[in-house]
């Protein structure tokens, strides 16, 4: 008999509330299905599960609070039989679906957070769901308590916001707390990164493109396997992980980000990487993940390029022990050969865990990914 | 096609490929960067959908000057045939 538990959802998150089971008792199960929904500050995860087996036992009610480590349900092994005389196959912890009124995350959470019961709430979005404006709305047609204090004029409304940036504090802080952060950069030309993107792109309809921010990616893959050190987590000693998922952050527009990782980001090409990495993005921003996508990294990478910064000087997402960060390109000033030219440049820089490694194996890893990005045909 | 009507069929993409952004947000003369929050996969995926909806072949040296909603219905009005 195998304990099914709940993941870790990343540093972030030390609990969820189960939203709807996904699989039955007796159902078979297999490496990857999904076996329920847990919505959590950073959206509706799907859980999947590791083992195979039949779906012996259902533990929990759905919208039961679930921390970290909680027993959810217990599955058979394959040829298992049930356990004991008088044993048998629990029904279903609870016959009728939560999801009964159409909801979505957001608007479920914010309804959870201020109260609000969602058969109160006329949904106006597709099919008659609940949107996020539409909690809004009841709540502030609801009238404020007596003796309870008055919001501070500009204040931001308490949201399902406000939770996803107390997560991201947690994160945040704990590892400004707990690691040792050591920080890089460097300048990398990427002249002929982008020309032979340039000339690549030229070819292919618009919906087929790479962005550069594919082959920074996949430059650090390389770099990482040749600097295994920053590949590895933090566990009272630094643990080396063989796959390489790497984490990217995405910020989502409501607030706040989330870090889905790529995984065996090393193994994949790049028109693969370009296609996984949309998909990520989209789910990240309809707060629709997988488990594993958010406890999965092993190494981070931001960007913040988008948005005009020359320069972005990471936080550790723990428990891993590095992360490389890149800012916008831009043409700037160089010298080469003793000559000034004007080449189009990219900060790339490393936070990494000083407990972990040193700066001479920091300054390995952002060289290997600068000589990489010289050769992008290569990658 | 009017250009009334390709900036409520452009309006239309930026809200279908970004559904949380305040469409109401979207001014003819900002930067959807800036103003919207959308990222370069944002912005590669509008001009892919703007690339099948009016039939145009973006040349890649042409994606960075399509950053405003007012650039992105001139430039149809130029290149698409309609």
């Amino acid at each position: 008999m195998i304990d099914f538990r709940m993941p870790s959802l990343g540093a972030d998150m030390e609990t969820g509330t189960l939203r709807e089971w996904r699989k039955k008792v007796g159902d078979p199960l297999k490496r990857g299905d999904i076996i329920a929904d847990v919505e959590t500050q950073k959206g509706l995860i799907e859980i999947e599960v590791f083992d195979e087996g039949t779906l012996h036992e259902l533990l929990l009610k759905e919208d039961a609070k679930v921390p970290v480590g909680t027993v959810m349900a217990r599955i058979l092994s394959p040829g298992e039989p049930p356990p004991g005389p008088g044993s048998r196959l629990a029904a279903p912890a609870q016959g009728v679906p939560a999801h009964a009124i159409k909801a979505s995350p957001l608007a479920r959470r914010i309804a959870e957070e201020q109260g609000i019961d969602l058969a109160t709430v006329r949904g106006t979005g597709p099919e008659g769901a609940v949107t996020m404006k539409d909690v809004e709305r009841a709540a502030a047609g609801r009238a404020i308590p007596a003796g309870s204090a008055p919001r501070p004029t500009g204040s931001v409304p308490t949201s399902a916001d406000e939770g996803m940036r107390q997560a991201v504090a947690a994160a945040m802080a704990r590892s400004n707390r707990e690691i040792p952060h050591y920080h890089l950069e460097t300048a990398i030309d990427l002249s002929r990164a982008l020309a032979w993107l340039s000339e690549l792109n030229a070819k292919r309809a618009v919906k087929d493109r790479l962005l550069p921010v594919v082959l920074l990616i996949k430059a650090v893959t390389r770099a990482l396997r040749e600097v295994p050190e920053l590949n590895a987590a933090w566990d009272r000693g630094p643990i080396r992980k063989e796959a390489i998922h790497v984490g990217f952050v995405v910020s989502l527009r409501t607030g706040g980000i989330v870090v889905p990782a790529i995984h065996d980001a090393d193994k994949k090409g790049l028109d693969e990487l370009m296609s996984v990495l949309s998909d990520l993005i989209i789910r990240a921003r309809s707060l629709r993940l997988r488990s594993s996508e958010l406890s999965d990294g092993t190494f981070t990478i931001t960007s913040l390029g988008d948005q005009g910064a020359e320069a972005v000087h990471g936080v550790i997402y723990p428990p891993q022990v590095a992360l490389a960060g890149f800012g916008a390109i831009g043409d700037r000033p160089v010298a080469i050969n003793g000559k000034v030219e004007v080449r189009p440049m990219i900060t790339a820089t490393l936070a990494a865990d000083h407990r972990a490694t040193d700066g001479i194996t920091g300054s390995r890893f952002l060289q290997a990914v600068k000589a990489h990005l010289q050769h992008p045909e290569a990658l | 096609m009017t250009e009334v009507e390709i900036t409520s069929e452009v309006r239309r993409i930026i809200v279908q490929v970004a559904p949380d952004v305040d469409a109401a947000a979207i001014q003819p003369e900002e930067d959807i960067r800036w103003s919207l929050g959308i990222d370069s996969f944002d912005h590669l995926r509008i001009l892919a959908a703007i690339s099948e909806r009016f039939g145009l072949a973006i040349p890649e040296g042409d994606l960075g000057r399509l950053r405003t909603l007012k650039e992105m219905v001139v430039y149809i009005g130029d290149h698409a045939a309609i």
